[in-house]
């Protein structure tokens, strides 16, 4: 709401001592934010009222004009292109060496003469939205005033939040401001609407939908001549934020500003018949006021005339009764609308008019009738004309009690706002802001709550916040949070332990996390090559599902639906950093959702991990070499170990990975999720290029449910330990997880460790063969093992590899 | 004993000669070839020994000492040789073993939290101190905990304060804020209650250099028998000191959230000019002197009576702060974009 300084000194009469500062920071600190000031003028330098006394074609050229000013004594010679200069036309005249907000005047030379600086638009100057033509002062300017002493005002431009319509006016600002400096407030005054002829014989109402129409208040001015406004006018609306019409359109812009009643104007002799408010008829239009023809539905509100809807109320008027310069008979309506019916029409039609923005947050349905006195009487003197005798006032909603009293103990506001203020100011600081207040005894207040108010005051909260903020919060101590502390939830944390827990671990392994966005294209699975295919149930899989969950406004495409897995966004942060570097580590944990509303999708977080590039090693000893698969793998182990889940991992033909390195990551019987290396053909549609990163998905959700809690560790043995190696030769297809299992499973209960430090292939070893080398640890926690006993078990685990491996053994270290 | 004899002379010139040669030994096979010489079985000092026979009894007594003598005389300048020797080649041998040190190290890999990520941790360290707990709720959510619960009805004005995504269903959004947790958490829990909810919230605006269609917050509530703002202020300025700088100083003025009454907003100093002083052009604050960095108050009592906490008894207040907004004002960081770009160069900065 942009609210010049003078027009709110009409109702409130502030110190003109007190400093623009002190009121921009008062208010601000009560709620109502002051974005921005504008000083009109303060952007100028050097602009002057002029007359011009003389006017004549320029010798040299067809569209030119030489005019001859007189500044007040001061004379000088501007050559202009304007069409509407004349002689005797007060205009603003910019001297040399001055200066409008975006360029400096000097004297220059137009085909041949010169011009002592320029005359002025109104657009230049921001005092109108005219370009065409120089601006024409008012004749009473006196020529040789600076210009801002004839039209400068100083604008405050607020933010009204959406609790407060009643904001949304000069009269409801001033009143703030009468209540934060004491200044008198000088309320609105219903003016009398004296005339021949009633208004009742003129016009009729009807309102057929009472509760979407509590109050339709209008008028007649008859005879009116259309024609701009005073400038005077034209200028406050300009600074408001409106544009300038005619004098009918602008009493009715005017009044709504000033006391926050949006007005609308019918020209009389395009309506026939009476007039009727109801809810519109399926299948009915209306062109509006911009030349849209609207499709109405049934819960949008209109008012009709006999042949049908003339404006959708509320919202926008009808282009078919618009005001024009022809019309002689006005009827001005003043109405209150359901807030909830209004916004919805106004959102059907994405139309956000100042009338719509003010009757969707609520119009106290006490200022119609006020507004539409106001506007008939502003009518006559801005158009002529007469005014009808008093108003047809329809009003259902006036057994609505539209005020309330909340009568509370004084004690629980210096309860919620923490500081104990003195009652004759909290009952002053009520009353200013328009609230009745009684006092039945020492403890309580009884408050009424007036009408322009009862859209946000309901509760003694609310008159907490009213006190409070107009005493000022400074006042309120800063305690020290103390008291009972909370019982644990049931649910922990909400797992927000885990993730930090998993962060840190893939931090800790190299890994940078990244953050990407939870909408992607609906077509990323087909972009990873997943969709029905895909092999394992869903409600195991950490993968992608079939088709993703489309959100129904989205900004772009690329953000049409819910990602349903990590690796789409995280392929492309690679991608992306490998324009400018040729290693890549990253992870993401995030949410991912997939299947029915029921009502909600489900959700659940997955981790993904991607690298692409060399180990981080020591490039200049030689030592870097390129990531690969076990890369990888040993990270999601690390991942694993930190939650105490065994993973095995079996190979796979996950459609995005490479078939030959791919598996799915297991935990018992679960699926955890899968990891390999990005299948070539899907890492060239992400634009990478080179070798394919390696990548890891998992459910989170999963890994974290399949985590053992430490619930009690075992003291190390105080027994030495007795180690052996054991070579074996076996076929190549024999897989790693085979062999370790079964020298494991042989070895229970002696052997503590077995761990693989050799795999060979090549001479001497047969084609077709590999050679592996395990070292093994025995220990007992009771005892120190016999040298018999250690071979026994070894002899077993030999044998063992020999019948379930098929192993030869080959060489055996002491 | 007190004249010279020929075996004192011949004894003298023997420790003489070995003497010498072993000032001329300069690593230890030298040594240890002048030790086979002069302290083995055939050396100079056993053959005048060797001579010993022929003297008298106690001649041969006194000249067997004085052949000791000179024994222990060499096998002290031999060892005495040795250490001196052994410390110089060891100090070659660590000198042979020197390293530029300048080279590059040999670091290990070193990841990183994403700044949120890091930020959201310090924000819960500090809160948890204060006693909070810590929950997490669904994002894609129900438009009720989103709003109604919020006391923000569907044709409620403060609805425009918000651009809602909407989930293939009027009532499923992206929730809009983490407030959402208010309504799931307070049903299932009494008071004393005292929680914050980090995560991600989602908004269909445009993007700039300040707005971002995916953000994240940390909400907090705490309800008890009597607070009141001036617990919040108390809490929140706590915090600010904490996680900002100490002797911060803050702002409270009236502010409009639905699900608060009073609501406030809450700013922190700028951190390049005074309040008092603020420069105009300040491009930090704008010229205002104070950085808005959470909305607050206390929780309105249709919240409270949604949950069922019976608002005559219990008051609480709540908060809601931006993790982005914190973390640019933390670090200086001027395009919120940066965030999900993902550009590792600015993400590896935050060690
Ligand atoms: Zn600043």
């Amino acid at each position: 709401m942009k609210a010049p300084l003078s027009w709110l000194r009409e109702f409130v009469d502030l110190d003109p001592a007190l400093p623009l500062k002190d009121l921009r920071h008062r208010l601000t600190m009560a709620g109502l934010e002051v974005e921005d000031v504008r000083v009109v003028g303060s952007d100028w330098r050097d602009v002057f009222v002029a007359r011009i006394v003389d006017l004549q074609k320029h010798p040299k050229s067809e569209t030119l004009w030489v005019a001859t000013l007189d500044a007040g004594g001061r004379a000088a010679t501007v050559v202009s292109g304007a069409p509407n200069l004349r002689v005797g036309a007060v205009v603003p005249w910019v001297v040399p060496g001055g200066r409008l907000p975006k360029m400096e005047i000097g004297e220059r030379n137009l085909v041949g003469i010169a011009s002592q600086g320029m005359l002025c638009s109104g657009d230049e100057l921001d005092i109108s939205t005219d370009r065409d033509g120089i601006y024409l002062l008012e004749d009473g300017a006196q020529p040789g005033a600076r210009l801002e002493d004839v039209v400068g005002d100083v604008v405050l431009d607020v933010y009204i939040t959406p609790n407060r319509p009643d904001c949304m006016s000069i009269v409801g600002i001033a009143r703030e401001l009468h209540a934060l400096t004491g200044a008198a407030f000088h309320e609105p005054s219903m003016p009398e609407l004296g005339g021949a002829t009633p208004a009742a014989s003129l016009i009729s109402v009807r309102i057929e939908d009472p509760l979407g129409c509590p109050r339709f208040t209008a008028t007649v001015v008859q005879g009116v001549h259309g024609g701009p406004s005073p400038l005077a006018i034209q200028r406050r609306l300009h600074y408001a934020g409106v544009r300038a019409i005619s004098n009918v359109v602008d009493v009715t812009n005017y009044v709504m500003l000033e006391l926050g009643q949006p007005l609308h104007a019918f020209d009389r002799a395009r309506l026939e018949g009476g007039i009727t408010v109801r809810r519109a008829r399926p299948g009915e239009t209306l062109r509006t006021l911009d030349g849209e023809t609207r499709r109405l539905s049934d819960d949008m509100l209109v008012v009709c005339d006999d042949r049908g809807p003339q404006s959708l109320a509320g919202v926008m008027g009808g282009e078919d009764s618009e005001i024009s310069t022809s019309t002689q008979d006005v009827v001005l309506e003043g109405a209150s609308w359901d807030r909830a019916s209004i916004r919805r029409a106004a959102s059907a039609f994405n139309l956000g008019s100042e009338a719509a923005r003010r009757f969707g947050r609520g119009v106290d349905p006490e200022l119609a009738a006020l507004a539409v006195a106001r506007a008939a009487s502003m009518t006559v003197q801005l158009a002529g004309g007469q005014h009808a005798a008093g108003l047809v006032d329809v009003f259902p909603g006036r057994d609505v009690n539209w005020t309330r009293e909340i009568t509370f103990d004084t004690a629980r506001i210096d309860g919620l706002l923490g500081v104990r203020h003195d009652r004759d100011a909290m009952a002053t600081t009520l009353e200013r802001l328009g609230f009745g207040v009684q006092r039945p005894d020492e403890r309580r207040f009884t408050v009424a709550v007036p009408s322009h108010r009862r859209f946000d005051v309901e509760h003694v909260a609310d008159l907490a916040e009213e006190v409070g903020r107009i005493l000022g919060y400074d006042s309120v101590p800063t305690n020290a949070l103390s008291g009972t502390l909370p019982r644990p939830r049931p649910d922990g944390d909400a797992g927000f332990g885990d993730e930090l827990r998993a962060r840190r671990t893939l931090a800790a392994a190299g890994l940078q996390e990244i953050i990407t966005y939870s909408l992607v294209d609906h077509d990323e699975p087909a972009k990873l090559d997943v969709g029905a295919a895909w092999p394992v149930p869903p409600s195991t899989l950490a993968g992608l599902p079939d088709t993703l969950i489309r959100v129904d406004n989205p900004l772009s495409s690329e953000q049409g639906a819910l990602r349903g897995g990590l690796l789409g966004s995280v392929l492309t942060a690679v991608q992306s950093n490998l324009r400018h570097r040729d290693s890549v580590q990253v992870f993401e944990l995030a949410r991912t959702w997939r299947g029915a509303l029921q009502p909600l999708p489900e959700e659940r977080r997955l981790v993904a991990i991607a690298l692409v590039g060399n180990v981080i090693g020591s490039a200049w000893q030689g030592e870097a070499r390129p990531l690969d698969f076990f890369d990888v793998k040993g990270i999601v182990d690390a991942l694993a170990r930190s939650f105490r889940v065994d993973l095995a991992y079996v190979p796979t033909a996950h459609p995005t990975l490479h078939p030959g390195r791919g598996a799915e990551i297991r935990a018992g019987e679960q699926v955890l999720g899968v990891l390999g290396q990005v299948h070539p053909r899907v890492a060239e549609r992400f634009g990478i290029d080179g070798p394919a990163p390696y990548v890891a998905e998992l459910d989170f959700d999963a890994l974290v449910a399949a985590s053992r809690p430490l619930e009690r560790v075992a003291t190390p043995s105080r027994f030495p330990s007795a180690d052996r190696d054991v070579a074996l030769v076996l076929d190549e297809a024999v897989p790693h997880a085979a062999v370790e299992s079964a020298i494991l499973h042989a070895g229970q209960p002696l052997l503590v460790r077995a761990s693989l430090f050799d795999v060979y292939r090549g001479e001497p070893v047969p084609p077709g063969k590999k050679s592996m080398a395990f070292a093994l640890t025995y220990q007992a926690s009771d005892r120190t093992l016999a040298e018999d006993e250690v071979a026994a078990a070894h002899t077993r685990v030999e044998d063992a590899l020999r019948r379930a491996v098929g192993a030869e053994i080959r060489g055996r270290a002491a | 004993m007190s004249t010279s004899t020929p075996l004192a002379d011949r004894l003298a010139a023997v420790q003489a000669a070995a003497l010498a040669e072993l000032g001329s030994a300069h690593d230890s096979a030298a040594l240890e070839l002048w030790r086979v010489a002069h302290l083995g079985r055939r050396t100079p000092l056993a053959e005048v020994m060797g001579g010993l026979g022929a003297l008298a009894k106690d001649e041969r007594a006194a000249a067997g000492q004085a052949a000791n003598t000179v024994k222990r005389a060499l096998e002290a300048a031999l060892a005495e040789r040795e250490a001196v020797i052994a410390a110089r080649e060891l100090s070659a041998a660590l000198e042979r073993e020197r390293v530029d040190v300048t080279l590059p190290g040999r670091a290990p890999a070193l990841g990183r939290l994403h700044p949120i990520s890091q930020t959201i941790a310090q924000c819960v360290d500090i809160l948890r101190g204060m006693g909070f707990q810590v929950t997490q709720t669904p994002e894609v959510e129900l438009d009720y905990y989103n709003f109604e619960a919020l006391n923000i009805p569907a044709w409620h004005p403060a609805r425009d304060m918000q651009d809602t995504v909407y989930v293939q269903h009027p009532s499923v959004v992206l929730r809009t804020q983490t407030t959402a947790y208010q309504g799931r958490v307070m049903t299932t829990q009494q008071p004393p209650v005292r929680i914050i909810a980090p995560g991600r919230c989602y908004r269909a605006e445009a993007v700039d250099a300040t707005h971002e269609w995916m953000f994240h917050q940390i909400d907090g509530l705490a309800v008890d028998v009597g607070f009141s703002l001036a617990d919040l202020k108390g809490t929140l300025t706590a915090f600010a000191e904490q996680m900002f700088w100490p002797n911060i100083r803050t702002r409270f003025r009236c502010d409009y959230f639905p699900f608060v009454e009073p609501g406030v907003d809450f700013a922190i100093s700028c951190y390049r000019c005074d309040p008092d002083n603020a420069e105009a052009g300040c491009a930090i604050c704008h010229g205002s002197g104070w950085l808005e960095i959470l909305g607050a108050g206390m929780v309105h009592p249709k919240v409270l009576r949604h949950v069922g906490y019976d608002p005559e008894k219990y008051t609480g207040f709540a908060w809601g702060m931006g993790v982005e907004r914190i973390a640019m004002i933390k670090y200086g960081i001027e395009d919120i974009r940066l965030f999900y770009a993902n550009d590792l160069r600015f993400l590896e900065q935050f060690a």
